[in-house]
């Protein structure tokens, strides 16, 4: 089974190899695949103004592979929604406070996509980005992302909810959400994703931020 | 009252207002009450909540099986089911090939070759169902779903979509959830007459399944006959057929 791992500034350092395979996995799966032109980059690595040092990644690897991932970023600073992309959040407002992060960069490598894995890498991801919300305090997560993503969501007990309409984003349908992390979401999400429990991998950050532990 | 922009602050609030009332809807009536209201001031006076078939050529024998919830005109379900439209229909057709909504209008077809889909759309005109606005739902379990809205003249301005589209998702949502609370509610067998009842489906007697549960075969004819009351069956093939029907059991 992948090892979800949880990897920051705090920690980063054991996980360079890591860390370089995970840029050019999203340069074949932005760039590449979904052909969003605009974040190609010469070296092969996708790494744009969210990467930064306050930036969580929730990374799934088979052996040293990256095969899935999530990226973290407080709401506080610079955001997708908020400095990109404000009109998504033109209902409810945008959600700026120091408990909520913003998710982006939800991702499966081609060929670990769906039934390739038991539970799925999707499955896993999803999983440990509620288990490292509850064990760090963070309440809420907001989500730029293509409409068609909110029953999904819903079926695993995400509860999302819009923060606007819809609007076209370079020919996609897409939705600025928010949604609370809580413990019901999280135990939904294991449910119905056949995930058993606890995923993360907290290596090198036993001591900084790991005291509220999911129990 | 359409708005001319994406940001139209009318239907926004209006969705999102929806979004926040169906999560309080208590009853599947409810949601399909509040569901009808809300179309209705952007011109809809009709709705479908159905799954989309495994394909499109046994469509027709499903088509009843598969919806959720109706709001339909009088007479076109029975004309669309007595002539197999199902069948021939573009709009689940090409819900079934995209993520995103899209008018009925735009679902494709070819008008020389494909005769019986042009016959679907302009029949449903004589329903008062010239347009609409149909919303495909994927996740990961089966074909797929869809909400479709229709009516005469719906007005469907850039923001009246977007609403509507989230009005779609999260009516879907919350009907599917209370359908299947209504579901779990309504049983009336106990885990071990479910359990026992499924085996028995899959063919085995009844000293088999007490060997494979590890219960004495007086046990298990207990809990069967126990079943056949609670589900007033005359006999084993009856309990085993109602279990079924009543989703107290699957295969």
């Amino acid at each position: 089974m992948a090892e979800v791992h949880v990897v920051c500034a705090g920690n980063r350092h054991l996980y360079e190899d890591v860390l370089d395979d995970y840029f050019r996995a999203r340069h074949r799966i932005y760039v590449d695949e979904r052909r969003w032109m605009e974040l190609a980059k010469p070296d092969g690595r996708e790494i744009d103004q969210f990467d930064g040092p306050t930036t969580v990644y929730i990374i799934a690897i088979e052996g040293r592979r990256v095969v899935g991932s999530q990226r973290m970023v407080p709401t506080c600073g610079p955001t997708l929604m908020g400095d990109v992309f404000p009109r998504l959040a033109a209902g409810r407002g945008l959600v700026r406070r120091p408990d909520a992060c913003e998710l982006s960069r939800m991702f499966v490598v081609r060929d670990r996509r769906g039934d390739a894995a038991h539970p799925r890498i999707e499955s896993l991801v999803m999983a440990g980005t509620m288990e490292y919300g509850l064990a760090e305090g963070i309440r809420q997560f907001t989500i730029v992302m293509e409409t068609w993503w909110i029953p999904r969501f819903l079926a695993m007990g995400w509860k999302v909810r819009p923060l606007g309409l819809p609007i076209d984003i370079g020919g996609m349908n897409c939705v600025g959400v928010v949604l609370d992390v809580n413990m019901s979401s999280w135990r939904e999400t294991l449910r119905t994703r056949s995930v058993a429990g606890h995923v993360l991998v907290w290596n090198g950050l036993e001591s900084s931020s790991t005291a509220s532990r999911v129990a | 009252m359409s708005g001319l922009n994406e940001s139209d602050p009318y239907w926004g609030t209006r969705a999102l207002d929806f979004v926040d009332a169906i999560d309080r809807a208590n009853t599947p009536g409810e949601v399909a009450n509040l569901l009808a209201k809300e179309i209705e001031q952007a011109g809809f006076h009709a709705y479908l909540i159905i799954g989309l078939p495994e394909s499109q050529t046994s469509s027709n024998n499903s088509f009843k099986h598969r919806i959720l919830a109706k709001g339909w005109p009088i007479g076109w379900t029975e004309l669309y089911v007595k002539e197999g439209l199902a069948a021939f229909d573009p709009v689940p057709r090409y819900a079934a090939q995209t993520m995103d909504p899209f008018v009925w209008s735009k679902a494709p077809y070819d008008p020389v070759r494909e005769q019986r889909a042009e016959y679907v759309m302009k029949r449903a005109i004589d329903f008062q169902l010239a347009e609409g606005f149909c919303v495909p739902i994927h996740t990961d379990d089966g074909p797929g779903s869809v909400v479709s809205l229709g009516g005469e003249r719906p007005e469907l301005t850039r923001s009246i979509r977007s609403a509507m589209h989230l009005i779609s998702l999260y009516s879907f949502h919350r009907m599917k959830s209370l359908l299947k609370t209504k579901k779990l509610n309504d049983r009336v067998l106990s885990p071990r007459e479910r359990d026992i009842l499924a085996w028995i489906a899959t063919g085995l007697t009844s000293a088999a399944v007490a060997e494979k549960l590890g219960l004495s075969e007086t046990t298990v004819l207990t809990h069967i006959t126990s079943a056949q009351r609670k589900l007033n069956a005359p006999n084993r093939i009856a309990t085993v057929v109602a279990a079924l029907r009543r989703g107290e059991i699957t295969l």
